[in-house]
């Protein structure tokens, strides 16, 4: 049994939100992430019929945005460098809800952790995907995933201070 | 702080993130009150976890126009009004199956159900009125389906597979905790529809809805231990979701005197 067409597009545009959450995390700049977003929306669209039914419609998604990154990054190569970390931070803000001080310096601690360490506690940690299917996401190991989770927290913790990370 | 061998840094990891088999956290979660530098990491962990959870919302902005059109989404809606799923992400996030309901007879609710979805609740008042479905089953504006009425009430009462009401049209089968420890009831309404509800601070959401040919209410009674009556789908999806054996009638009694509450 499989969802229609038209109940997996509701499901996607149910899903937007987060997907444009993770293109940010990704990207670290708005337009790159909807622009991440519409291309990973056009290609699921375009290959509904791979995705199975019984398996999450999320993950799916994230690695469809996964290796749509990873080709826009080769493509663009060494012309038009990817935004330095510490300047992209600037350009995302999230919503208006919540502090803004404490997410501002979160925003740039996360900016500053390597991609491949940036998607997995991405991931787990703000989209809350078992390490299973994060592991999935990104095409590797469940031990590769535990050791880029535990090297992310640690350089996380270590810029935001031991004494700070109470909010 | 004596830094953790890396055993150890893994292991809180992965308590913390709900991921150690339950036969290490067994062995684990003694050491808690022995070792500060363990406990202190799983605190500094979950605080960490908390951080970011509150730093990243869900992105709730003006869909943009082209990616509105590739979802048929209505422009207009669109630019205008953000669409609203997901606004409760500490929910979302923490319950990633519980809001992933499916409709293998998508067409006919969707009347009812999709806008809400599609629209998040701006085609359609979040308290939705009309027949059947529709009057057990409120569609919040991020799209989430919180049980009403009869169903709700039958969800919080029925235990034993006691019927209340015989007249009822609303049938409430087993009883099982998903993996957040929330207590989920399986349902079937008259109008042939059927699926699994979790107790929620906001109420009975609905984690899985299936209507038509597979659902069947009957008699409300019969229900429970007709449990071959439930459709493949929803075993499976209980299999999927539940965390132990399913509760009998003792246990229900007990869950129903604690109101549910994980």
């Amino acid at each position: 049994m499989s969802l229609s067409p038209v109940a997996l597009r509701a499901e996607i545009a149910a899903l937007l939100p987060r997907l444009r959450r993770f293109g940010r995390s990704v990207t670290h700049h708005r337009e790159d992430a909807d622009d991440l977003v519409q291309i990973a929306v056009e290609r699921a669209l375009k290959h509904l019929d791979q995705w199975q039914d019984g398996t999450r419609l999320d993950s799916w998604l994230f690695r469809i945005m996964k290796n749509a990154w990873i080709d826009e990054v080769r493509a663009r190569g060494r012309r038009d460098e990817v935004l330095a970390p510490e300047e992209a931070g600037e350009h995302v803000g999230f919503s208006e809800t919540g502090s803004r001080d404490i997410r501002l310096s979160i925003d740039k601690a996360m900016a500053r952790l390597p991609e491949e360490q940036r998607m997995a506690v991405s991931l787990v940690l703000v989209e809350g995907l078992p390490y299973k299917e994060a592991a999935e996401v990104l095409g590797i190991p469940i031990g590769t995933l535990t050791s880029r989770l535990a090297r992310g927290r640690d350089a996380l913790q270590a810029m935001l201070g031991d004494g700070d990370i109470t909010p | 702080m004596t830094p953790l061998n890396e055993h150890d840094r893994i292991a809180v990891m992965a308590y913390v993130d709900g991921e150690l088999p339950p036969e290490d956290v067994a062995l684990f979660e003694p050491r808690l009150a022995l070792e500060p530098a363990l406990a202190g990491a799983v605190a500094r962990e979950r605080a960490l976890r908390a951080r970011l959870h509150s730093a990243f919302a869900p992105v709730d902005e003006p869909v943009p126009a082209a990616l509105a059109d590739l979802l048929g989404l209505p422009e207009a809606t669109a630019a205008n009004d953000p669409l609203p799923a997901g606004t409760n992400d500490t929910a979302r996030a923490t319950l990633p199956h519980a809001r992933r309901w499916r409709w293998p007879e998508w067409a006919t609710m969707a009347a009812c159900l999709a806008l809400g979805v599609v629209l998040g609740g701006r085609a359609l008042a979040p308290h939705a009125a009309g027949g059947g479905d529709m009057l057990a089953l409120n569609v919040a504006p991020d799209g989430a389906i919180t049980a009403q009425g009869a169903l709700r009430d039958a969800l919080e009462q029925h235990v034993g597979g006691t019927v209340l009401d015989p007249n009822a049209k609303v049938g409430v089968g087993l009883t099982f905790r998903n993996h957040d420890r929330q207590y989920c009831r399986t349902f079937a309404l008259d109008s042939a529809s059927s699926g699994i509800a979790c107790k929620q601070s906001e109420g009975w959401v609905v984690a899985q809805l299936e209507h038509g040919r597979n659902a069947r209410a009957g008699e409300a009674g019969g229900y429970r231990t007709a449990a071959s009556s439930l459709s493949p789908t929803l075993l499976t999806a209980i299999d999927a979701m539940r965390d132990g054996d399913t509760l009998d009638a003792a246990g229900e009694e007990a869950a129903k005197g604690k109101g549910w509450k994980p």
